[in-house]
């Protein structure tokens, strides 16, 4: 299977790859996990007073398409307010790195990793 | 031979995740010469083509039952579950925690001074890891709890992929 140029990009040049302050109230914290290929996938967003997402951070263990769509949302996020990004799918996603349809699945998590960050920073409020 | 019986009954098993793995070697290899194509060279093409269909089902039905993570989600997709599913990405906090956790201690290992103590650490952590999930598993199936039998093979496939991951490291350290 041949990964798309898209794909490769992000997978050599990941972006926003990090960890924040997880027990910092503006940061919401997600984290999935995709049994069916064991990949890890850890999202952070930072979001300031006005709900707009300032800052977005990942560390993903998994393959290739994984990483790309972690890394590709950490850049579509930052700027996004909270019902923005909570609107992104993994439609979006898939389309954006032209995933084959055996990596689909690497964009839910992504997708999925997006709400449980989001909701994890709305239960600290 | 029915091929479209489901593997536990085709040697005689009983359908649980508890079995004699010597009583299923020796069906299995049994089987496996009764049914072996060589013996129907000389006969129809559809006792042939038969021959070669029993085969890969048998073969596919070892390869599930001797392992026990592949036995597991089986067991469970012929009560109609779909462990694995694509869709389902929640696991439990403090588990993916853990995971992340292993994921940076495999990735250091890459850069360690003197690898092979922390490498066999590693992997008899992950061992007890496996085998305490097998028998959560074993215990939760057993008495129907089929929600936690899914979460306990669910956890196993993250276990047995570390597992992979740590072979693998070992053979490009051995290299």
């Amino acid at each position: 299977m041949a990964y798309s140029e898209q794909v490769i990009d992000h997978y050599e040049n990941p972006r926003n790859v990090g960890k924040m302050d997880e027990d910092d109230a503006h940061v919401g914290t997600g984290m999935v996990g995709a049994p069916a290929c064991g990949d890890v996938m850890r999202l952070q967003i930072k979001v300031n007073d006005a709900g707009v997402i300032e800052d977005a951070k990942f560390k993903t263990y998994g393959c290739g398409s994984a990483i790309a769509s972690s890394s590709l949302v950490t850049e579509w996020m930052k700027g996004m307010t909270l019902d923005q990004a909570g609107e992104i799918r993994n439609s979006n996603i898939s389309e954006e790195l032209a995933l084959p349809p055996v990596k689909i699945h690497c964009s839910v998590l992504a997708e999925d990793a997006i709400k449980a960050a989001i909701d994890n920073y709305k239960s600290k409020q | 031979m029915d091929i479209s019986q489901d593997f536990f009954s085709c040697y005689g098993l009983v359908c649980d995740f508890s079995i004699d793995m010597e009583a299923l070697r020796q069906t299995h290899r049994s089987l496996q010469q009764q049914h072996h194509p060589d013996r129907f060279v000389s006969q129809s093409d559809s006792v042939q083509r038969h021959a070669v269909q029993v085969t890969a089902y048998l073969n596919q039905a070892y390869a599930t039952l001797s392992e026990p993570l592949l036995r597991g989600i089986y067991l469970l997709q012929l009560k109609g579950m779909d462990p694995l599913a694509p869709t389902n990405t929640q696991m439990p906090m403090d588990f993916l925690l853990q995971q992340i956790e292993l994921r940076e201690c495999l990735e250091d290992l890459h850069q360690a001074q003197d690898p092979q103590p922390k490498i066999d650490a590693m992997m008899a952590q992950l061992e007890a890891q496996a085998n305490q999930l097998e028998s959560d598993f074993a215990q939760a199936y057993a008495s129907s709890h089929l929600d936690q039998a899914e979460t306990s093979v669910r956890k196993l496939q993250f276990i047995v992929k570390l597992q992979q991951q740590l072979d693998a490291l070992e053979g490009e350290l051995l290299d």
